[in-house]
């Protein structure tokens, strides 16, 4: 859990390492501290400012970096359909949630990808229910806003209908979570 | 923001793609929305990006990490908590594990007879109280004081009571004195004084022709 977390919200997977064991080695350290009914706010949490921490000890160290994860730029790539489309815009969606600011990428990165509940979500991050709604959509919305993730949606749609216009749209609500 | 109707409506359905998602929106709310989307090809294009954008993060991997990379961490908690073989060999996790099963009766009656049987047995302990008057002079050796050990269990009571036994010692004293200086006057005062006018007196009656010469006065 806590590894999935630091992975999704930092760009290397050694730095996402070596959050989880100084995580780790925290619980075991402070173990007869913690509540125990709460474990999984508390990992979440501790995570949590790990990674803020790792972010801007980043920044301070390259100050002429403007985000900590900047986007890879895959303007001059040729995209063409099926499973390489489906590929390109799952490997731009992360990489747009690792260049989100917080707590807009770890709120989605606990919600959408590792199907917490609100009300864990609100005692990890110490906020309340309602700020986690408001922080959940605005990252959604700051996701859709990128441009070059848009496009690879575009290809991809194209790649599947041959038309992205007047199709009709059969909708209904359903709410997926993570198993 | 949006300048005509159908701009607002947009504006507002989708603002409301993320609650329709997460399944927030009421009934009636989901009828309009739907009813929209269906109808407006911009905003149907902009449920689907969301759709498919949800989608993909719920199917994104959870990857695991290495079991190296947590052993430093299991190294402390194998040294700052106790193994579960470990806490199985401990003498009172026996007991505490029968304890937790047993009936409430046996769960509340063995600690009260677990203090009832400290109290017996730091019964004796406590310090009794004594005679307050001490056995006189006949009996010196025999005097029984008792004096509380410990000097911060002296009260008022106490305190009367010991000074009442040092008078009367005070007393006893002053007699033994008394009579020990009569024991010495006798001895060596009066004795000697005592004999020489016997002697005088002795010797008065054998010259009774010259009484004036014996006169010892």
């Amino acid at each position: 859990m806590v590894f999935f977390f630091a992975n999704y919200s930092l760009r290397a997977r050694e730095d996402a390492e070596d959050i989880t064991q100084d995580v780790f080695i925290k619980l075991w350290q402070n173990w007869h501290r913690i509540d125990h009914s709460k474990l999984n706010a508390w990992l979440m949490r501790v995570a949590h400012n790990a990674v803020v921490d790792h972010v801007r000890k980043f920044k301070k160290a390259n100050e002429q970096v403007d985000d900590y994860a900047e986007p890879e730029d895959q303007a001059g790539e040729e995209y063409s359909g099926g499973d390489l489309d489906d590929r390109a815009f799952k490997q731009q969606l992360v990489e747009s949630i690792k260049s989100l600011g917080d707590p807009f990428r770890s709120i989605l990165v606990m919600r959408d990808i590792q199907g917490m509940s609100y009300t864990d979500i609100q005692e990890s991050m110490d906020i309340s229910d309602s700020q986690v709604g408001v922080y959940l959509h605005r990252g959604r919305r700051k996701l859709r806003e990128n441009s070059k993730l848009r496009s690879l949606f575009e290809a991809m749609r194209n790649s599947e209908t041959g038309d992205s216009q007047g199709e009709v749209v059969s909708i209904k609500q359903e709410t997926r979570v993570k198993n | 923001m949006p300048t005509n109707t159908n701009e607002s409506q947009c504006y507002l359905v989708q603002l409301q793609i993320d609650n329709f998602l997460d399944g927030e929106l009421t009934p009636g709310q989901q009828d309009t929305f739907m009813s929209h989307v269906q109808r407006c090809s911009e905003c149907a294009q902009e449920y689907r990006f969301a759709r498919t954008m949800q989608d993909a993060l719920i199917d994104m991997p959870l990857p695991d990490c290495h079991d190296a990379v947590l052993e430093p961490a299991h190294e402390i908690a194998r040294g700052s908590l106790p193994t579960s073989e470990e806490a199985k060999d401990t003498p009172l996790k026996g007991f505490f594990d029968w304890l937790v099963s047993a009936p409430l009766a046996v769960r509340v009656g063995t600690p009260a007879f677990a203090v009832a049987l400290l109290v017996v047995a730091l019964l004796p302990l406590t310090p009794m109280s004594e005679p307050t008057q001490p056995q006189l002079a006949n009996q010196p050796q025999n005097s029984v004081v008792t004096t509380p050990v410990d000097f911060e269990e002296y009260g008022p009571e106490d305190i009367a009571r010991a000074l009442l036994e040092l008078n009367t010692a005070i007393d006893y004293l002053n007699r033994v004195n008394q009579r020990t200086e009569s024991m010495i006057g006798g001895r060596f005062l009066v004795s000697p004084l005592r004999d020489q006018i016997n002697a005088f007196l002795e010797r008065a009656v054998l010259d009774p022709e010259n009484p004036r010469e014996n006169d010892p006065i």
